[in-house]
């Protein structure tokens, strides 16, 4: 009996230490699929991810429209825009993980799944490192930058990509079946970047709107990590069971899909 | 050794039902046979090796390896093509857990690609990939080599290249080759199987194999 339990123990120890290498070489060469052909390199996660919140500065500066609750325009589309990407960054890469990457399934050791956690990892480290030149940058041109709430930044941070996997695995197992889907999910990504409160406030639009777009779980990640960096003291419109039970559900239903779907060719 | 037992695999058609590529296949390779499997175009020896080699898993049975076994070196996966040969023998090394630098200095010495190492892989020639597939695959070292056609693509230095460096390894490593050429399993193989229609039948001696499978090339004109 403790023989087959060690035995068995090694066994899982030496397959984790090979999906471990696995999703290490798999996150080296995204990097450098992604970046690595390019002069300037990584430093172009940063240009892009600046040049939109540029963009949303400019128009909200021309509308004349001011950031609420103390928070610098800067802050506040920093908090917008990185949960945003990390989320849909994420669903995107995990939908083309696999026709990206068909060759490298050759190898008996990477499956599907590491692909996709290859991705999520590169995403959200990248998205990272983005923002926080950003913010770097924003108090540098003397932008107001205050935490106040620590905890609601790290909770955003880490519910942000386990929803994109989750919906990630769900949407990318489902196109398996219906490869149509890989055609409609980027309208459905449209949409909810307009409907999530990337550069406005969800809980400030009359409760009509308001209500029913809160019922997106990053809407309410957005709201959060806003309220982390505000000194308002407002109760704010998001609420964690909600946001634990759609990580929760999406991820098992994620899991399971794949698991049903692995291994069957793609049309 | 590595045994396959009751495997099933089948491939659905674009207008409904399945093809069957492999039935009930029960098939052991004991270390130190070197085995040929012929079979036609489009009969599954691709798949059959990728199923022993773990790249695909079969609709049902299973396939136990208790040995190194490398992935299906052919000229076909593997490789990402916009990837230069040594960011392709980079990764390859992370995910086998091999010594860059080591395998780098073999395979450069092996292949003798030379400049190509550093131009993507969409650029070679299939005689170009399956050297550095079977470089590579060498450089790291496995009990039994799964060779999908990838031989038959070199050119003569290549496989007596090929050849020499294998017979070093022979004592430790076993070859298992698919393919519809005759010479290469003729050349490489102490046994032979033919794969056709879904079924797998296997010969003491090599001649009966080949045979056999002239029969069914005939058969097919």
């Amino acid at each position: 009996m403790s023989v087959t339990s060690s035995a068995s123990n090694s066994r899982v120890s030496a397959a984790t230490v090979v999906q471990g290498r696995v999703i290490a070489a798999l996150i080296l060469r995204e990097i450098h699929t992604l970046y690595g052909n390019t002069r300037l390199g990584y430093l172009w996660a940063i240009i892009q991810a600046a040049f939109s919140i540029g963009v949303f500065w400019l128009i909200r500066e021309v509308l004349g429209a001011r950031a609420p609750h103390g928070l610098g325009m800067a802050i506040f589309l920093l908090c917008g825009f990185t949960p945003w990407y990390i989320f849909s960054e994420t669903v995107t890469k995990c939908l083309n993980a696999v026709r990206a990457n068909q060759a490298l399934l050759t190898f008996p050791q990477v499956t599907e799944l590491d692909l996709m956690f290859g991705r999520v990892i590169v995403v959200w480290g990248t998205q990272l490192v983005t923002s926080l030149v950003i913010i770097t940058l924003a108090i540098i041109i003397g932008q107001p930058v205050e935490l106040r709430d620590p905890m609601s930044l790290l909770a955003t941070l880490l519910f942000a990509p386990l929803l994109g996997l989750g919906v990630g695995l769900v949407c990318s197992s489902l196109a398996r079946l219906w490869p149509t889907l890989e055609k409609i999910i980027p309208m459905v990504m449209r949409f909810l970047f307009f409907a999530s409160g990337v550069f406005f406030f969800v809980s400030e639009l009359p409760s009509r709107l308001s209500r029913p777009l809160l019922l997106n779980p990053i809407a309410q990640l957005i709201e959060w990590q806003r309220y982390g960096f505000s000194a308002s003291s407002v109760a704010p419109a998001y609420s964690l069971k909600y946001i634990c039970v759609c990580c929760a559900v999406s991820l098992s239903l994620g899991l399971l899909l794949e698991r049903y779907v692995r291994g069957r060719e793609l049309s | 050794m590595i045994e396959l037992s009751q495997v099933n695999k089948s491939y659905r058609l674009p207008h409904g039902g399945r093809q069957d590529v492999l039935i009930n296949t029960n098939i052991k390779f004991p270390s130190g046979t070197n085995v040929g499997i012929l079979g036609l175009n489009g009969a599954g020896k691709s798949t059959l090796i990728r199923i022993i080699g773990g790249s695909e898993r079969p609709d049902s049975g299973t396939v136990l390896r208790w040995a190194r076994v490398s992935w299906p070196i052919g000229f076909a996966g593997g490789f990402n093509g916009s990837l230069t040969g040594r960011e392709n023998l980079r990764f390859t090394c992370r995910i086998y857990g091999a010594s860059i630098k080591e395998v780098k200095n073999f395979v450069e010495d092996f292949t003798e690609l030379g400049p190509y190492m550093d131009m993507p892989v969409r650029t070679y020639s299939s005689g170009m990939r399956s050297k550095l597939a079977f470089g590579l695959s060498m450089a790291i070292g496995f009990d039994f080599y799964l060779i999908d056609e990838a031989w038959s693509v070199g050119d003569a230095s290549f496989q007596a290249k090929a050849e020499a460096v294998f017979k070093e390894r022979k004592a430790k490593s076993t070859l298992i080759v698919v393919s519809h050429n005759v010479a290469t399993i003729r050349q490489n193989c102490d046994q032979a199987m033919v794969l056709h229609n879904g079924l797998i039948s296997k010969y003491n001696k090599l001649d009966d194999a080949l045979s056999v499978y002239a029969g069914i090339c005939q058969a097919r004109k």
